[in-house]
């Protein structure tokens, strides 16, 4: 009767915790992405990893940078400092005995809501489009900015107009010829259609004239510095013209990329097949790719361990499993930080002291290390280590927002609330949300703030907390956007979508404004760290817990892949062993 | 015979338009504003008002049902509304993967359940029926989630002889659509073969004990054709019940199964359609599944029929 006792206990114990696995923390992570109706998903919690424990550099293999034989242009930025989070590695060199004919299959956790670049609402829809669309500008894995569809651009009129030379000799996947007519016809598309999702990233975009047959002007209100990052993702993907009114355009794509779609399974899989005529052969190193989706975490897993995948999406607490189990481990940070936000028109969060004495509040560095076994990186600079717009100078910042509970009290009682405060925060009911508030909880409590936290819905936090700017905090995520000043333009500046409570000052405007209309990318950097500075000054509304590390798993012989510092998950290049 | 299959068809009617009205309903219950949601967190008011007519969401909730349900009635369930695709499109080509692992489970259901369930009644009493009982009971209490965790670490992830994940369509190879489906379609199908042999025991314990039953014995009809011919039709009604009611079940297991063998089937479209609140693909799959359970109970119903002369001559 023990035993059986024992038995049942078991049973019933390992049953919860498998519940508890299997619950899909995939979703409604975004709550301040331009594209966040989707309430879409991956990050949610957990591509976190630390970074305080820095080893050795991988040097991310720029050979897959496409038409290498073009210099770099003026507008790359430095190359950053490239950290290893101590744990796989950023970058994997293209073997030597790779297979030609073989497939790269890759699994991820949501599947692409469109395949027309305009119209997709899931802010992760780009990595299935990579294969089949090439962009105008390449970011590379490092972040540089490099001739892709464009093969040289000039600024002119003081930075206020681009011109654009279009590669020569290419041609969509339909036949039709690539000319700066249809690269217009794309940015006028994309920066005017009623459905597309890219006007607030293209507003700054005026005009689009065509200058000859390979060359266009982009005409600006401003804001160069971003442009031309913003142009290496979504925005920058050229369709062929000719099948913008195809009913089937969200489900079979026409680009210029090295792959095209051979067969669209629906919420399940996405072949693609080599496309016979791409201009840069080089990089298309097997026969086929196949993307497959796997909401689940251990589902990817068990793929990868059963062998029937080469690659995929593996939380932290998976990586050791993983190892275990011969995988390998493609390992950086990404732009995707988590946040606690505040709305600052609502007291006592309109007191600089208040947001002040929580950040001292905050222990950044335990959360990184106990909630994500160290693979958060626990920093209050809004951009990641690989970011040009990083002060390595001042580095995480975590001595400037120390823990530290004592001053945080003082800081309380010189803004008149000896006794602390109570306010609540309203969560996504995803695991790694809900654990940074219950931990975040804790720590205020020792400060005398108690912080009620109210679990709903993902889109939710969105409406609640940016549309009817009805909540006084929020904690989600930030996540990627192709330049450093999509974290002003989204998260920052006083009319940004995640500043319900416009908080701002105008020395944060003034230097973000410069950082977005100059060019030159180490002048841009200089900017920003001033920016840091500012922010700093200000205590803004929203600031970083962590920043999320992605780690991937991936069969032994699988080669050419990189962490991108732009936080795509490309796999231009990628090779499989024979 | 003619009358109770009219009468069974037009009582499909009323629940049919409840199933929609429910459908149509869960725009109620679904938090927030789903106008606010499409239109995005930068809209102004006009524009989530366009949204809004866009969506159908203006007036009161007998017009929008109205509009609604003579757009269903046209075959239109709609677009996605974060997606282009139509809403049919997508059930479609989820519709396989979801029948396929339905089938599997009844199949099994049917070949495990029953002939357990037989052998048990038939042995009322004995070791076997107790063994087979307990079985039973532990078949229904054992979570699909559990066992299937179980099936793809012993035959996939450590042996690897079957696959962990995926779906193969029928028609693409059936030899691949039966091993992928192996494994989910016995996690799936545990639970309700347990729950037919159960029923199925009970039935023919129920049966067994029945004059004519003796009387079949006693006139030297052998054991077989006795169960086959007698005891099995006769205990049939409260079976085929309990193997109708599976069909909702395994759907509504589906859910979690699919989602660990990475099948593409209703219940990702369904958790995907309610994570970003993609109102008309919810309507679109609990019509569609609504519909499903209920022509299986229709199917059920007529079925009575040939196991009970009552009704046909009714």
């Amino acid at each position: 009767m023990r035993h059986s006792r024992k038995i049942v206990s078991a049973l019933a114990a390992s049953a919860l915790v498998l519940a508890a696995c299997s619950s899909d923390d995939d979703s409604g992570g975004s709550t301040d992405s331009v594209e966040s109706a989707s309430s879409d998903t991956d990050a949610a919690g957990t591509e976190a990893q630390p970074d305080d424990s820095v080893v050795a550099t991988d040097a991310p293999d720029t050979s897959d940078a496409p038409d290498g034989s073009d210099a770099p242009v003026e507008t790359d930025p430095p190359v950053p400092e490239v950290q290893s989070i101590g744990v796989g590695r950023s970058s994997v060199p293209v073997a030597d005995d790779y297979d030609e004919s073989g497939t790269f299959t890759w699994a991820y956790t949501v599947p692409v809501t469109s395949f027309d670049p305009h119209r997709g609402v899931s802010g992760f829809d780009q990595n299935w489009l990579f294969p089949v669309y090439d962009r105008l500008v390449y970011s590379s894995p490092d972040g540089g900015l490099e001739p892709m569809l464009a093969t040289d651009w000039r600024i002119v009129d003081d930075g206020l107009g681009v011109e654009m030379d279009i590669r020569e000799g290419v041609v969509f996947q339909d036949g039709t010829p690539l000319d700066a007519a249809a690269v217009k016809a794309n940015l006028d598309r994309a920066r005017s259609d009623e459905q597309s999702v890219l006007l607030p990233v293209l507003a700054s975009l005026a005009d689009v004239e065509v200058l000859d047959e390979f060359t266009v002007k982009l005409v600006l209100t401003g804001g160069l510095g971003p442009m031309l990052a913003t142009l290496a993702d979504r925005a920058g993907m050229i369709i062929s013209p000719a099948a913008f009114d195809s009913p089937d355009l969200a489900t079979q794509p026409v680009g210029t990329g090295p792959y095209m779609v051979e067969e669209n399974r629906l919420g399940d899989r996405v072949i693609y097949t080599q496309f016979p005529d791409y201009w840069d052969p080089e990089v298309q190193r097997t026969e086929k790719i196949e993307f497959r989706v796997m909401r689940d975490d251990q589902t990817r897993l068990n793929a990868l361990q059963a062998n029937e995948i080469d690659m995929a999406l593996v939380r932290q607490n998976q990586v050791g499993i993983a190892e275990g189990a011969g995988m390998e481990i493609l390992a950086g940070n990404t732009p995707t930080f988590y946040n606690l936000s505040f709305n600052a028109e609502i007291p006592p969060f309109d007191d600089a002291d208040v947001r002040l004495a929580l950040q001292h509040a905050m222990d950044r560095a335990l959360i990184a290390e106990g909630l994500f076994d160290g693979l958060c990186t626990a920093q209050i600079q809004h951009w990641p280590s690989g970011s040009f717009a990083y002060d390595s100078a001042f580095g995480s910042g975590l001595d400037v927002w120390d823990y530290n509970p004592d001053k945080a009290v003082e800081l309380l009682e010189e803004a008149g609330f000896p006794d602390g405060f109570e306010f609540t925060v309203i969560v996504p009911s995803i695991t790694g949300f809900q654990s940074i508030a219950e931990v975040l909880q804790d720590q205020f409590s020792e400060v005398g703030v108690t912080m009620n936290i109210r679990v709903v819905e993902g889109a939710q936090v969105s409406e609640e907390f940016l549309v009817a700017k009805s909540a006084e905090a929020s904690i989600g995520s930030y996540s990627p956007s192709p330049d450093p000043d999509g974290v002003m333009t989204r998260l920052l500046l006083p009319d940004a979508l995640g500043n319900p409570g416009h908080l701002s000052s105008d020395e944060v405007v003034a230097l973000a404004t410069e950082a977005a209309n100059l060019v030159d990318t180490d002048e841009r950097a200089e900017v920003y760290h001033e920016l840091t500075q500012a922010l700093i000054d200000l205590v803004p509304h929203s600031t970083p817990v962590c920043m999320q590390v992605r780690t991937e798993a991936f069969q032994p012989g699988v080669s050419g892949l990189d962490i991108y510092a732009s936080g795509a998950r490309d796999y231009r290049g990628v090779a499989v062993g024979s | 015979m003619l009358h109770y299959l009219i009468r069974r068809l037009l009582a499909v009617i009323p629940l049919l338009l409840i199933v929609a009205v429910m459908a149509f309903g869960l725009i109620y219950l679904v938090p927030g504003d789903p106008a606010v949601a499409v239109a995005g967190e930068s809209a102004t008011p006009e524009r989530v008002e366009e949204v809004r007519i866009e969506l159908g969401l203006d007036g009161n909730f007998i017009e929008q049902f109205r509009r609604w349900a003579s757009e269903v009635l046209h075959g239109d369930l709609g677009t996605s509304l974060f997606s282009d695709i139509s809403v049919w499109d997508q059930i479609e080509a989820r519709l396989p993967a979801t029948m396929s692992l339905v089938v599997f489970g009844l199949v099994m259901a049917l070949i495990v359940g029953i002939p357990l369930g037989v052998i048990a009644g038939l042995r009322q009493g004995t070791w076997v029926d107790r063994l087979l009982t307990v079985l039973a009971t532990a078949g229904i209490a054992m979570p699909a989630f559990w066992l299937a965790t179980l099936l793809i670490l012993f035959f996939a992830v450590n042996r690897h002889l079957l696959p962990a994940t995926g779906y193969i369509p029928f028609s693409e190879s059936p030899w691949e659509w039966f091993r992928h489906m192996l494994l989910p379609g016995l996690a799936i199908g545990a639970a309700s073969a347990a729950e037919v042999a159960r029923q199925t025991r009970s039935g023919v314990v129920s049966v067994i004990g029945q004059d004519y039953i003796r009387t079949s014995r006693a006139m030297g009809l052998s054991r077989r054709s006795i169960a086959a011919k007698h005891v099995l039709k006769n205990a049939g009604v409260p079976i085929i019940t309990v193997v109708g009611l599976q069909v909702g079940r395994i759907i509504g297991a589906g859910l979690v199964v699919e989602q660990m063998f990475a099948i593409p089937g209703l219940g990702q479209l369904t958790i995907a359609a309610v994570q970003s609140r993609d109102i008309p693909t919810i309507q679109g799959v609990v019509l569609v599944i609504g519909s499903i359970v209920l022509f299986t109970n229709l199917l059920v119903d007529v079925s009575y029929a040939y196991f009970s002369p009552k009704l046909r001559s009714s």
